[in-house]
């Protein structure tokens, strides 16, 4: 480091005054970032990221007590005077944060969110503020620059948005911009277009960034420099480089470790003993449809949009065989969930049949429906929305068996041997999910569903909401109780890692459709469609990784199919055919 | 999720470096004993609610032992040396002077017929306070259980109580109070059925939103999986949450029926069969010459009137501030 360091942390604390006394919430955190280089701040939720930056920023509560000292060029910002802080807010520091659907007030044109700040701070006129908008809009690679800014946010994509609110933090020429987990709320192609713009911006203008999030892999390829964080104190501060060696501060290391690895497949990750590994034999292939659990056949679902329909699934055929895992990936909006959850009539298909064990679950009274439910069992996204605020985590188990009659399937007592196998004990078991955290809560929950006995569990990006360390527990709990209940578990996942270690065969969806489908180490290794090509190309950290043989070649991970797909603007009328291209594994045609 | 310090809970049991080989044993991190939530809910709900409630309870103490504070009729007239704990009865006129101003033994004076203001005041809260009771239970179980309905079902049925409910709103509420009083007699009854229909369309709304809210998180639909009927979504999760809210708005609602009431009396109508709040203000102040020489007969029931709806509405706020709260920080 040559240069001054442009912004300077020596020794920051932060100090919360709560009811139960003070918490420490950052404790002596000491970092430099120069102009021009990359810092990433690496933490679960909890580690003090986010607060260390908000305490530069100024946007703590009253209740902060901030100790330490704060440099942005050699200039104390805790001594500044109340117009040179709004100086330095509004023009040295540019920030981003995680969700761009709130950062912007959906009142208001794109064009006037991003004016207001420059006439104030710039004295800009109004013409002259609106071509300066219109060339930040370009900066960001936003098309049709003049259109947009007469547009209201609602009328564009999470990852336009997401660049109008860069070209906000840019608008007054920041030196240092700091971005709060600015791709968590976006697809992982769209994380990379997005990370990729904030790596040009600041090569070209010679910015300062500090990149917060909680993904190693997002940091490893973006930053050059890393502080890892832990519940409030600095665990190290490592040049990116050596931050996946050997030698590495145990924090660090098991945080790696913690990370799903998509270069390897699922047994090498799971280390999975020796007679589990004929299991993966006795899986029925796609030959034998008889031995199905589940056959989907022909699902559509149309949501209602305005006047017309949305079609949110369109023609999907497949099949679940006892005892495997199912992936089913793609970006937000590509179906899997509806796919999955329309097994259980939660929305009901439109059209096309769903056969369980044998039998069309369409033919079905509602009242049969009911009771055939039973055996498909869900667990949800947010593990705190699935459970009811003002229920005892004990009734919250226990309403399967009261709903179905105490002389079913559990006994007390083997509900809290339920509980005690996904990890709660028992003896909490009065207490309400406010004080659980958000993994115990996705237990609670896993131990719900289980409490019916079921024989499929649907499991919707259950582990999404959660830190990468309660991530991987939760992922070894699912796998393990799946061997004990005899499980067959559809898994609908963005996260492509997280996928590769769970799931026996993959379902790629692209937009309401099938792309491709067959066993994972086929997908992962073998991927023969761009769109599957394009998904794996964009995983973060791949690099660091050691890259996957499927996307080294790279042929087609350009996005080329998927400009061409997106720039039709809607489906071809006819579904591709998926066509065999290997033992396990078909394709749709292009 | 952003930084939560202020719980100790959030964050799970691990140890620096053993973050992912804790899965053997089998319990995680416990959750502290007493969290803040609970140890100080008394207390944050501060002492303005505590000195709210004293006032209602006052006040409703009275209302219920008013029959064994009371002498029977007439009987005051024989003994005007009364102990301070005994009441003349309200009716009885001339137990003291014409608006004789408060006295030892006389604390809130006389009326304009000598009659003991503060026997009237407390025989009147007894059909003011039930009135509004009434008139919220009405509207509570009528307007409440229509909005979860709607809320919940949604579809024609939606639509329907959306647009009855909106009917309601927009007609004029004084009218249909008379109407309905005029037609069906101007007793206790109709009282405060008029008022609990009034109250139905705004309950409803704020059932039908909270419901709303409710309906859409994830364990209504993880309820639905485990194969609950409607009945037992409604009645088991829903109704627990939206009860909260609703309940501050059951205290808000109690003092604008009392208010109410006493608007009605003051148009004249008020019951025919008994004393309240408002038939006594309007008796002792809707005359200007009582007004002038004895401002106090009319005074204090609207003292204790104020006070009353004042100490509902608070004891509302404040607890839906703190529910509210609470909610948020979960």
């Amino acid at each position: 480091m040559a240069d001054q360091p442009l912004l300077e942390l020596n020794d920051l604390s932060v100090t919360f005054a709560t009811p139960a006394g003070p918490v420490r919430a950052v404790k002596g955190l000491s970092l430099a970032v120069a102009p021009g280089r990359a810092l990433g701040v690496v933490g679960e939720s909890g580690s003090g990221k986010s607060v260390s930056m908000k305490a530069v920023m100024d946007l703590l509560p009253r209740s902060a007590q901030i100790d330490g000292e704060i440099l942005f060029a050699g200039e104390n910002v805790r001594a500044m005077s109340k117009d040179r802080m709004k100086h330095f807010h509004g023009v040295d520091i540019g920030m981003v944060f995680q969700n761009p659907m709130t950062s912007l007030n959906p009142v208001k044109r794109i064009g006037e969110q991003l004016t207001e700040g420059m006439r104030f701070h710039q004295g800009l006129s109004k013409t002259a503020a609106n071509a300066r908008a219109v060339e930040l809009l370009d900066l960001v690679r936003l098309p049709k620059p003049d259109e947009r800014i007469r547009q209201y946010p609602h009328e564009l994509s999470g990852g336009m948005r997401q660049r109008v609110v860069i070209a906000m933090a840019l608008a007054n020429d920041p030196k240092l911009l700091i971005a709060d987990e600015p791709t968590t709320a976006l697809d992982v192609t769209v994380q990379r277009e997005i990370l990729d713009l904030l790596d040009t911006l600041r090569e070209e203008l010679n910015m300062a960034m500090i990149l917060i999030t909680h993904d190693l892999g997002v940091v490893s390829d973006r930053t050059d420099e890393v502080v890892v964080m832990f519940r409030g104190d600095t665990m190290e501060t490592v040049e990116t480089s050596q931050l996946f060696d050997d030698d590495r501060h145990s924090y660090t290391v098991s945080l790696r470790d913690a990370m799903p690895d998509i270069t390897q497949s699922r047994d090498d990750n799971l280390e999975v003993a020796a007679e589990d590994a004929g299991r993966h034999a006795d899986i029925p292939h796609l030959r034998d449809p008889e031995k199905a659990i589940i056959r989907v056949e022909n699902l559509v679902v149309d949501y209602p949009a305005g006047r017309g329909v949305f079609r949110a699934v369109d023609r999907v055929s497949f099949d679940v065989y006892p005892g495997e895992t199912l992936g089913i990936v793609g970006e937000s909006g590509c179906g899997k969930s509806t796919t999955a959850k329309s097994i259980i009539r939660m929305p009901p298909p439109t059209s096309g049949r769903i056969w369980y064990e044998g039998t069309d679950l369409s033919s079905l009274s509602a009242e049969e429906l009911r009771r055939k439910r039973a055996d498909l069992q869900m667990i949800f996204q947010d593990p705190i929305s699935s459970l009811n605020p003002r229920r005892s985590v004990w009734d919250i188990v226990r309403e399967g068996v009261e709903i179905w009659g105490t002389s079913g399937v559990w006994s007390d007592a083997r509900l809290v041997e339920l509980l005690e196998q996904v990890g709660i004990d028992p003896k909490y078991r009065d207490r309400k999910p406010f004080e659980f955290s958000g993994g115990q809560c996705q237990r609670i929950s896993i131990a719900r569903a289980l409490a019916l006995d079921p024989k499929v569990l649907i499991s919707d990006e259950p582990v999404s909401a959660l830190d990468v360390s309660v991530q991987a527990q939760i992922l070894e709990l699912l796998d393990e109780l799946k061997e004990q209940h005899a499980l067959t578990m559809l898994f609908i996942s963005h996260d492509l890692a997280v996928v590769r270690n769970i799931a026996n065969r993959v379902m790629v969806m692209y937009f309401g459709r099938v792309v491709e489908l067959g066993s994972t180490d086929a997908i992962f290794e073998n991927a023969q469609h761009p769109y599957t090509r394009h998904l794996l190309s964009a995983v973060p950290g791949l690099e660091a990784l050691g890259g996957l043989d499927s996307i080294a070649g790279g042929a087609s991970s350009d996005g080329s199919w998927l400009d061409s797909e997106r720039s039709a603007g809607q489906r071809s009328e006819e579904v591709p055919a998926l066509v065999q291209c290997g033992p396990d594994h078909w394709v749709a045609e292009q | 999720m952003p930084e939560t310090p202020s719980n100790p809970t959030a964050t799970p049991a691990a140890n620096i470096g053993g973050i992912t080989t804790d899965l053997g044993s089998n319990a995680l991190s416990p959750p502290e004993e007493g969290t803040t939530t609970e140890v100080s809910v008394a207390r944050r709900l501060g002492l303005g609610f505590w000195l709210s409630v004293g006032w209602l309870v006052l006040v409703v103490a009275l209302a219920l032992l008013a029959p064994v504070l009371t002498l029977e009729r007439g009987e005051a007239r024989q003994n005007p040396d009364r102990s301070v704990f005994v009441l003349p009865h309200p009716e009885d006129t001339a137990v003291a002077g014409r608006l004789d101003g408060p006295s030892p033994g006389l604390w809130f004076g006389s009326d304009n017929t000598g009659r003991d203001v503060l026997s009237l005041t407390i025989w009147g809260s007894r059909i003011s306070l039930l009135v509004g009771f009434v008139a919220i239970v009405i509207g509570f179980l009528v307007g409440g259980s229509l909005g979860i309905i709607a809320g919940y079902f949604r579809g024609w049925f939606d639509k329907v109580v959306s647009f009855v409910f909106t009917i309601l709103l927009s007609f004029p509420a004084l009218i249909l109070a008379i109407l309905i009083t005029t037609l069906l007699g101007k007793t206790f009854l109709w009282i405060s059925v008029s008022l609990g229909i009034l109250a139905i369309a705004p309950v409803g709304r704020l059932a039908r939103a909270q419901t709303l809210v409710f309906a859409e998180r994830e364990f209504v639909a993880a309820a639905r999986v485990l194969g609950a009927k409607d009945s037992r979504i409604i009645l088991r999760e829903l109704l627990p949450n939206v009860v909260i809210p609703m309940s501050a708005l059951a205290l808000l609602g109690m003092g604008i029926a009392i208010v109410a009431e006493g608007t009605l009396a003051f148009l004249g109508i008020s019951t025919a069969d008994g004393l309240s709040w408002g038939k006594q203000i309007f008796e002792s102040g809707s005359n200007a010459r009582t007004l002038e020489t004895g401002p106090h007969a009319a005074l204090f029931p609207i003292v204790v009137v104020f006070l009353t709806v004042l100490s509902l509405n608070f004891a509302g706020d404040r607890l839906r501030e703190v529910f509210d709260a609470k909610e948020l920080a979960f």
